[in-house]
């Protein structure tokens, strides 16, 4: 039989085999089940022909049955290379120490590599790391498993939801999760709540700091509201002063209102447009010429070509022109008065900041003239009046 | 009574449709251009040289002629022979 891969592995022999019953030879190791196999006759009483190893061996037997000599010419296979081999030993041992040597390196930690750290540095890691045992050149199986790991890196590192620990191969991974802290209040410096302007208090309540004024009094511009500093003489302490103060403001605004007013109608004239969108331009497809409108709006309708999540730099827009025209309405007197005031009003809350409500108006004066009325109003707004000022040490109040 | 077993050998090969070399327990060869010899269901090598490989069948001989012959593989019923082959001789 012949496997001449598994022959090359075990072993064969070229053999020169002389004598005169050569034929009975090859029966007979056939018989047997001898592998041999490329037989050739090179003479009389000579052959020459391949045998494994194994059977070689058993050959004898049978060569003295037959009668025939048998001389090996050349030598295959594993079992002689490792007979040269045994003659350089250096060369095995080399082998071996190298494939000890692989092994070792493989079994030290090389590389610690730290994900995930926003507020935390990666050096506190490290160092915490260190202590749980986990740095590079610490021996693999020195290591805890990773869940003991995990463990242990979560208590040394305060600060951290969640501590994942990885081991592929020759590096350690350490994944982090901070957790989120509750907001911190911020830090304030001793200071003073004055008044930002002048204003009638209605109401003060200080929730740190003294108060300086009373309710009903007139406090200009500047007057200490809230004083940070508190105590006599020794016990004197300055500290971050924090309440409300309200006050009623006045205010005189002065308010055009026209007496005519223009606004948008659309005519119903349309025309669409659609325009393919590449990267940043548009390459209009349809609608091209001028509209038969000269005033239009336009509404624009852009849709993206969108491939699961990722969005496609090509997409279709439709504007859609729709012709308007400007119109002007006479109004009303008393409407366009009552509009000013309102206007007025609007701007003054939001000028008067939060929480801050129009206690009364009155109408100073009015005039018509030149389409527009013009109206002068006195406003009486309650509003927050405290502003901060910082006290700055060394200088006294 | 071999001759009966023997037609009754016959009878059931072509009924039952076998191949005959295994009813009939003759060799089968199978011969590729003039350079391959493949013969299964010998019983034996009587002669081997360059130039002629007698073999012994169940009934007689076979002999193949040629030149450079070599036995490539050789296996208790089988052989495959390679070289340049003249003839092929049956001997019974």
């Amino acid at each position: 039989m012949r496997s001449s891969f598994i022959s090359s592995i075990t072993g064969y022999v070229k053999v020169e085999i002389r004598g005169k019953r050569i034929e009975q030879l090859l029966n007979l190791a056939v018989q047997n089940r001898y592998s041999l196999w490329d037989v050739s006759s090179v003479g009389r009483e000579k052959s020459e022909g391949f045998v494994a190893l194994r059977d070689f061996f058993r050959l004898r037997p049978l060569l003295k049955q037959t009668g025939c000599r048998i001389h090996v010419l050349e030598r295959y296979g594993l079992p002689f290379f490792l007979d040269k081999l045994g003659k350089r030993k250096f060369f095995a041992v080399g082998m071996l120490l190298f494939v000890i040597g692989i092994y070792l390196l493989s079994s030290v930690v090389w590389n610690v590599r730290v994900e995930g750290t926003v507020k935390l540095k990666p050096e506190q890691v490290l160092q915490a790391a260190r202590q749980a045992g986990i740095y590079p050149m610490q021996w693999k199986f020195r290591l805890q498993d990773p869940d003991t790991l995990s463990r242990n890196l979560h208590t040394l590192l305060p600060g951290t939801a969640w501590v994942g620990v990885e081991i592929h191969g020759t590096q350690i991974r350490i994944r982090v999760v901070e957790s989120k802290a509750p907001e911190q209040s911020p830090l304030m410096s001793p200071r003073n709540l004055i008044a930002a302007k002048n204003a009638l208090v209605t109401e003060i309540f200080a929730e740190k700091g003294r108060p300086m004024v009373k309710r009903n009094t007139y406090v200009r511009k500047g007057d200490l509201l809230i004083s940070g500093t508190i105590g006599e003489g020794e016990g004197q302490q300055t500290v971050v002063s924090q309440g409300t103060v309200r006050g009623i403001v006045w205010y005189t605004s002065k308010i055009e209102s026209p007496l005519t007013r223009t606004y948008k109608v659309y005519t119903g004239d349309q025309k669409g447009r659609s325009y393919l969108v590449i990267g940043s331009r548009a390459l209009q497809i349809t609608g091209y010429g001028k509209p038969p409108f000269d005033q239009y709006e336009t509404i624009t309708d852009q849709s993206v070509l969108q491939w699961r999540q990722f969005k496609l730099p090509l997409g279709l827009m439709r504007e859609k022109l729709m012709g308007m025209r400007m119109e002007e309405e006479p109004v009303d007197p008393a409407e366009a008065k009552a509009l000013g005031l309102q206007q007025a009003r609007t701007d003054l809350l939001r000028e008067a900041g939060p929480d801050a409500r129009i206690v009364s108006e009155k109408i100073l004066h009015e005039k018509t003239e030149n389409g527009k009325v013009y109206i002068e109003v006195h406003f009486e707004v309650e509003q927050n009046i405290a502003e901060e000022q910082p006290i700055i040490p060394g200088q006294g109040e | 009574m071999r001759r009966i077993g023997r037609k009754l050998n016959g009878f059931a090969a072509k009924i039952l449709d076998l191949p005959q070399d295994v009813v009939l327990d003759l060799p089968r060869m199978t011969l590729i251009g003039n350079i391959q010899l493949y013969i299964e269901n010998h019983r034996g090598v009587v002669h081997f040289s360059n130039e002629l490989l007698r073999l012994d069948l169940t009934r007689g001989q076979v002999e193949v002629h040629g030149q450079n012959l070599v036995i490539r593989a050789i296996l208790p019923e089988e052989v495959f022979i390679e070289g340049i082959i003249h003839d092929i001789k049956y001997i019974l």
